[in-house]
């Protein structure tokens, strides 16, 4: 549980750059070194100093794979490679989602899951068949267990054994988070609804309703007890026990005055949202009223990032800039 | 950010790609399992948000579609959303993170005049039901080729296509191609509907299009309607809400197009509806958003224009002349 100091906080904007194009993807290695993917493929990788040439048309993933390599995906062009030996792109057709758990690297596509080496890329890669058709999500969800979701629903794949091991019908999914350590999983799909399910019983989850459109913008908490999600321009906070009882009615703040557009929890708790103005609140755990600090970037914000240990927030936009703040628990007064 | 226009097409106008170009597979889903008028296009989704949140968005989207081939002796509905113009039109309107980036412009359907021409003198069925849906709400209809045909087999398709659109225009370009201003801008999905867009007078008289050799009373044109419907008085708000709901329960797998303006207050602008199947949405009609209707001589205050098929028209008409008027 965080300390009460958490609720006066500091953001301050330590970097502040622009890409070639509007920020899509980003991401931050163990070690705190930033991955920002422009819609056009440029990459910034560290510092603005190291901005790269388009690496692919049409980025939709990337991930760190050390600290000094790095993977993206294409749906077109497959999966791209930086730092390894291969440096050709890899074909896999579809490829959306990426990820990485240990020492493996996971790309799904268009009802495929590929299983790919972090520090060697096969080019012919083992391939699960998803049965989720065309892919919107993945997430390593335990163990060797990942979560895949798409127009099909929503399978469980144990990639050590290379078969599905469970499958859920959800129509359209559309975004999934998950914690392990809390063996939990969250999904929201097409028709509104976010379905909580816990990984010992997967069949019997808990669906949230009330929202008119999908929700796209889900996290949850790195204690898996708290699941936040983003509809128009309202923050919904679900508690969620240990049993994996989910509390009755969500707490809801209208938290922008216009459409939130990314949403990230750090894993100290802290909630970063912004906007289609190019508004960033961030929010405290211990005060869901009101924003605790407020950054202002001069457009849509696209992506949200924290770093691991929670003390820098990256945040991007639709005309290219990048802004990465500190952010800091103040002192009670 | 301004919004985008789309465009959806379908069939191919001969485009020279300009800038950015996508091409996406198929990825239909619905959002209540298992209902057909609730089915969207998860691709165009997709499609439409990473070629609009760009530093430099494109001004237009055209989105083309390519319809199945012919049905050459059914023409029933087609269940197959995969190349259903409707559907991309649902996707369109439908989904609220599109609806943001975008807005959809006009429909523009592309028939090829020999083609057509053809099956019409060999007798044969007209178009699949899901062609026949689109070019029923489509904006402007482009009969290319029709330069190859004989006068009389240029009058007959379009007075083929005339029967089956009632809202659109029709365009036979010539040898320099067709002005590009008769196709884009049109803003034909958010403005209110008038009933200049309703004239009689551009059916042209040639024979009607033969339905014999389907051995169906009638031809294929008259299984897709639309019906105008008008109402001078200010409507009570709630039962107009009711009455929309209603013909969503009851008529939205038939719903090709629906679009509206309702007065249903003495002191503000009218509502403008506009949808298809199972979606509708609403907006305060404003002069940039309704030039027409703000020219238009008040001779009604309501007005409602219901594409679709199979629709029962005197039940619609009964239904909104029934709506109560507000106190």
């Amino acid at each position: 549980m965080p300390s009460l100091n958490r609720v006066l906080t500091t953001a301050d904007v330590d970097m502040t750059t622009m890409l070639p194009d509007a920020v899509r993807i980003l991401d931050w290695s163990r070690q705190g070194r930033l991955l920002a993917i422009a819609a056009n493929g440029s990459a910034l990788v560290g510092s603005p100093g190291c901005l790269t040439a388009p690496v692919t048309p049409d980025p939709r993933d990337a991930v760190w794979l050390g600290e000094r390599e790095l993977a993206v995906v294409d749906p077109v062009v497959g999966l791209i490679t930086a730092g390894l030996t291969r440096d050709r792109p890899t074909p896999f057709c579809g490829a959306r989602r990426i990820g990485t758990y240990g020492g493996q690297m996971v790309v799904a596509g268009d009802g495929r899951l590929g299983v790919f080496g972090c520090t060697e890329i096969d080019p012919a890669p083992e391939v699960i068949q998803t049965g989720v058709g065309v892919t919107y999500a993945c997430i390593h969800v335990g163990g060797t267990i990942w979560a895949v979701g798409g127009t099909g629903g929503l399978s469980l794949i144990d990639v050590a054994l290379g078969c599905i091991d469970t499958r859920l019908e959800i129509p359209a999914v559309v975004a999934i988070v998950s914690r392990g350590v809390a063996g939990r999983l969250v999904a929201s799909d097409l028709s509104g609804a976010i379905h909580v399910l816990e990984l010992s019983d997967i069949h019997h989850g808990t669906e949230l309703t009330g929202y008119c459109d999908p929700v796209r913008h889900l996290s949850m908490a790195h204690s898996g007890n708290l699941v936040v999600a983003a509809a128009d321009d309202e923050i919904t906070r679900w508690d969620i026990a240990d049993d994996g009882l989910v509390a009755d009615e969500p707490t809801s703040v209208i938290a922008h005055s216009a459409i939130i557009t990314a949403l990230e929890l750090s894993a100290e708790g802290f909630l970063a949202t912004g906007d289609v103005e190019g508004v960033v609140h961030i929010w405290s755990p211990l005060l869901v009223a009101c924003p605790v600090a407020t950054l202002r970037l001069e457009s849509e914000v696209t992506a949200i990032a924290w770093s691991h240990d929670g003390s820098r927030l990256a945040i991007g936009s639709v005309s290219g800039q990048l802004v990465v703040a500190d952010v800091k628990a103040g002192e009670l007064a | 950010m301004a919004s985008t226009g789309t465009l959806a097409a379908a069939g191919l106008l001969g485009l020279v790609r300009v800038g950015r170009a996508v091409v996406t597979a198929p990825d239909v889903a619905s959002r209540t399992p298992g209902c057909e008028c609730c089915q969207v296009r998860l691709d165009l989704i997709d499609a439409v948000r990473n070629a609009v949140l760009r530093r430099t968005p494109p001004r237009r989207l055209i989105l083309v579609v390519d319809p199945p081939p012919f049905a050459l002796l059914d023409t029933s509905v087609d269940h197959d959303a995969a190349g259903d113009v409707v559907t991309v039109v649902q996707t369109l309107q439908a989904e609220s993170e599109v609806e943001r980036l975008a807005h959809l412009d006009g429909l523009v359907v592309e028939v090829d005049a020999c083609a057509a021409s053809t099956r019409m003198a060999s007798g044969v069925a007209g178009w699949s039901g899901q062609i026949e849906s689109a070019l029923a709400i489509a904006d402007r209809i482009v009969v290319t080729g029709a330069a190859f045909l004989t006068q009389r087999g240029r009058l007959a398709v379009v007075h083929a296509l005339n029967q089956l659109n009632r809202i659109g225009q029709i365009n036979l370009p010539g040898t320099n191609g067709i002005a590009v201003f008769r196709l884009v801008d049109l803003d034909a999905w958010r403005r209110s509907p008038s009933l200049r867009d309703f004239s009689e007078t551009r059916i042209v008289t040639a024979p009607a299009w033969p339905g014999a050799l389907r051995g169906a009373a009638e031809s294929s044109a008259a299984r897709v309607g639309t019906i105008v419907m008008t109402r001078r008085c200010v409507l009570d708000p709630d039962a107009t809400n009711a009455w929309l709901g209603r013909i969503i329960a009851d008529s939205s797998t038939h719903l090709l197009r629906f679009q509206a303006a309702l007065q249903v207050s003495s002191n503000e602008p009218r509502v403008c509806i506009r949808g298809s199947r199972s979606t509708m949405r609403s907006a305060t009609e404003s002069i940039p958003l309704a030039t027409s209707s703000a020219k238009e001589p008040s001779d009604c205050n309501s007005i409602v224009m219901v594409i679709g098929r199979d629709l029962d028209r005197r039940d619609f008409i009964e239904s909104f002349d029934s709506i109560e008027v507000a106190r």
